[in-house]
């Protein structure tokens, strides 16, 4: 078999060479990988809400999405809701939860939006940091329904909380944009702090 | 980089009793699998088992399950976890379900992690956060998701194999 | 243009008994942490953290469920989440360690089927970058040999 010269080893064509019968010898093995970071967005000043727009031109590389956050809230109230809109809407959405805030008893709940937006966390703390790790998984189906997975934490020495939710977009339309808001009952100027961190990756199948 | 995926399923017309993923490379440290599905029969089955290499016996789990209106604990046996929707529920919506095996080839008992939400527009839907043991050494070459309601079409689930490693900079002792 | 994440940092399977085990030297190029320890230990009893080499300034709270109850509570103690002397997987994803402007955030989820299962919420209530992060088992437990510890980066 007529030899291969790997130029980039070898460097020259006169000197010494070393040989190969294939063209992938020596290289490290293409592993494809599964996990991208698509987006990050760190408020560099207060902001009222941000938002993942676009999310559909994703569907056609990614087959699940990834949203961390690690925010905190403006103002000076200790409750300070987490709320989402979908497609820039508060439709066809509901959400449950089961959690607890460190006393009494674990709850179980139900939520329909309101005030315009669905919430999605109870706490966003405004003396310190809220973080979430949400799954939206199969996003681009259009034969589903699109269902948020949310796992969250916060440690306001007066309200903390620690919780799995879950969301329901009861939409079988692409899904175009999420946007995050804070307030008790509407998204309002209340916003999120400087530094509060959102991040979006894709996972491919 | 240390995630890739491994299988992808998706389930067709008239749907199936399971999702299966065989032959799994034995190359990774650690599994992951993202599901998607729902109950193609009448039953709300509710939870979902997974047999591994062809079995569903010597699976013992431990879950804290939200119903939309109270929380409880359980255990079981076999069973793993729950969010694959209902039958009854709210049509077009599945679950979302994380499922975390970590050393999966390793010749040791395999602890398995589950979150899995079920959705529904209505009170009821049932989450789940469980801690399940495989009480087998044998390295894990095949798994089933399966749901005694069987599994409908449009439900899909991904496998996922992550590597441990070095990145040269970061030390452990 | 998306990034491919989710980096491997460290690795190490116990090869004998160990009372701790240190990832160091962390580098803060990434924006989140994510541990996964799989093993058994000496003695069933709380995980203890250590970051930066301090045990000073935590707070957690958790829900758990044992098969028949569930729990919620908290504390302002290291000693977070649970290994017990079964096979245990416990999945820690610390949020922005690398940041110098916030608190850190952890969220845990604890794996013991012969004990329960827990998901919680801690903090180490400083704004230094984490570059060493210490688990050990409260009360002097060690973990066995053959239990593993793994570091993942996740760029963000």
């Amino acid at each position: 078999m007529t030899p291969v010269y790997k130029l980039s080893d070898s460097r020259s064509l006169t000197g010494t060479a070393t040989y190969y019968s294939s063209m992938l010898a020596g290289n490290a093995v293409y592993a494809p990988q599964s996990y991208y970071l698509l987006e990050t967005n760190v408020l560099p000043g207060a902001a009222t809400s941000v938002e993942f727009t676009n999310l559909n031109t994703y569907a056609s590389d990614y087959k699940h999405l990834q949203i961390r956050i690690a925010a905190g809230a403006g103002g000076s109230g200790a409750t300070n809701r987490l709320r989402i809109t979908v497609n820039s809407s508060d439709a066809n959405l509901r959400g449950h939860k089961v959690g607890g805030v460190g006393s009494g008893s674990m709850f179980s709940s139900t939520a329909t939006p309101y005030g315009g937006s669905m919430v999605i966390s109870d706490r966003v703390d405004v003396s310190g940091t809220s973080v979430f790790i949400i799954d939206i998984v199969d996003f681009g189906s259009t034969n589903k329904a699109k269902v948020f997975k949310t796992f969250e934490g916060c440690l306001d020495s007066s309200e903390p909380f620690v919780a799995m939710g879950s969301t329901l977009w009861n939409s079988t339309s692409a899904l175009t944009n999420i946007l995050f808001g804070v307030g008790n009952t509407a998204i309002d100027s209340t916003g999120f702090t400087s530094g509060s961190r959102f991040s979006l990756y894709g996972l491919k199948a | 980089m240390s995630m890739q995926k491994i299988l992808h399923a998706e389930v067709g017309s008239g749907g199936a009793s399971s999702i299966d993923f065989t032959s799994i490379p034995q190359i990774y440290t650690d599994l992951y699998i993202k599901l998607s599905a729902r109950e193609r029969d009448a039953g709300d089955y509710v939870r979902f088992f997974l047999d591994i290499n062809g079995t569903n016996s010597s699976i013992s789990t431990l879950f804290v399950l939200g119903t939309g209106s109270a929380p409880s604990s359980s255990s079981g046996t076999n069973l793993v976890g729950h969010g694959i929707n209902r039958y009854s529920s709210t049509a077009g919506v599945f679950g979302n379900v994380d499922i975390y095996i970590a050393n999966y080839t390793k010749n040791a008992n395999k602890a398995i992690c589950v979150e899995g939400v079920e959705e529904n527009d209505a009170t009821a839907a049932y989450s789940s956060i469980s801690a399940a043991l495989w009480s087998n050494t044998t390295a894990i070459s095949s798994i089933s998701i399966v749901s005694p309601g069987n599994i409908a079409q449009y439900s899909s689930a991904t496998l996922y194999g992550i590597t441990a490693g070095s990145d040269g900079i970061t030390t452990v002792s | 243009m998306a990034t491919a994440t989710y980096t491997a940092l460290a690795t190490i399977t116990l090869s004998g008994n160990s009372s701790s085990v240190t990832f160091s030297n962390i580098p803060t190029s990434y924006r989140d942490l994510r541990v996964i320890i799989n093993g058994k230990g000496s003695i069933d009893e709380n995980v203890t953290y250590t970051i930066n080499g301090s045990t000073a300034n935590f707070s957690w709270l958790r829900i758990s469920g044992n098969g028949s109850t569930t729990v919620t509570d908290k504390n302002t103690n290291n000693t977070i989440g649970r290994f017990g002397t079964g096979d245990t997987l416990v999945i820690v994803d610390f949020m922005d360690y690398s940041a110098t402007n916030k608190e850190k955030l952890f969220l845990i989820r604890n794996n013991y089927v012969g004990g329960d299962v827990r998901g919680l919420a801690a903090k180490w209530g400083s704004n230094s970058a984490i570059s060493s992060i210490s688990f050990g088992i409260r009360l002097s437990g060690n973990y066995l040999t053959g239990t593993t510890f793994s570091l993942y980066g996740i760029a963000g």
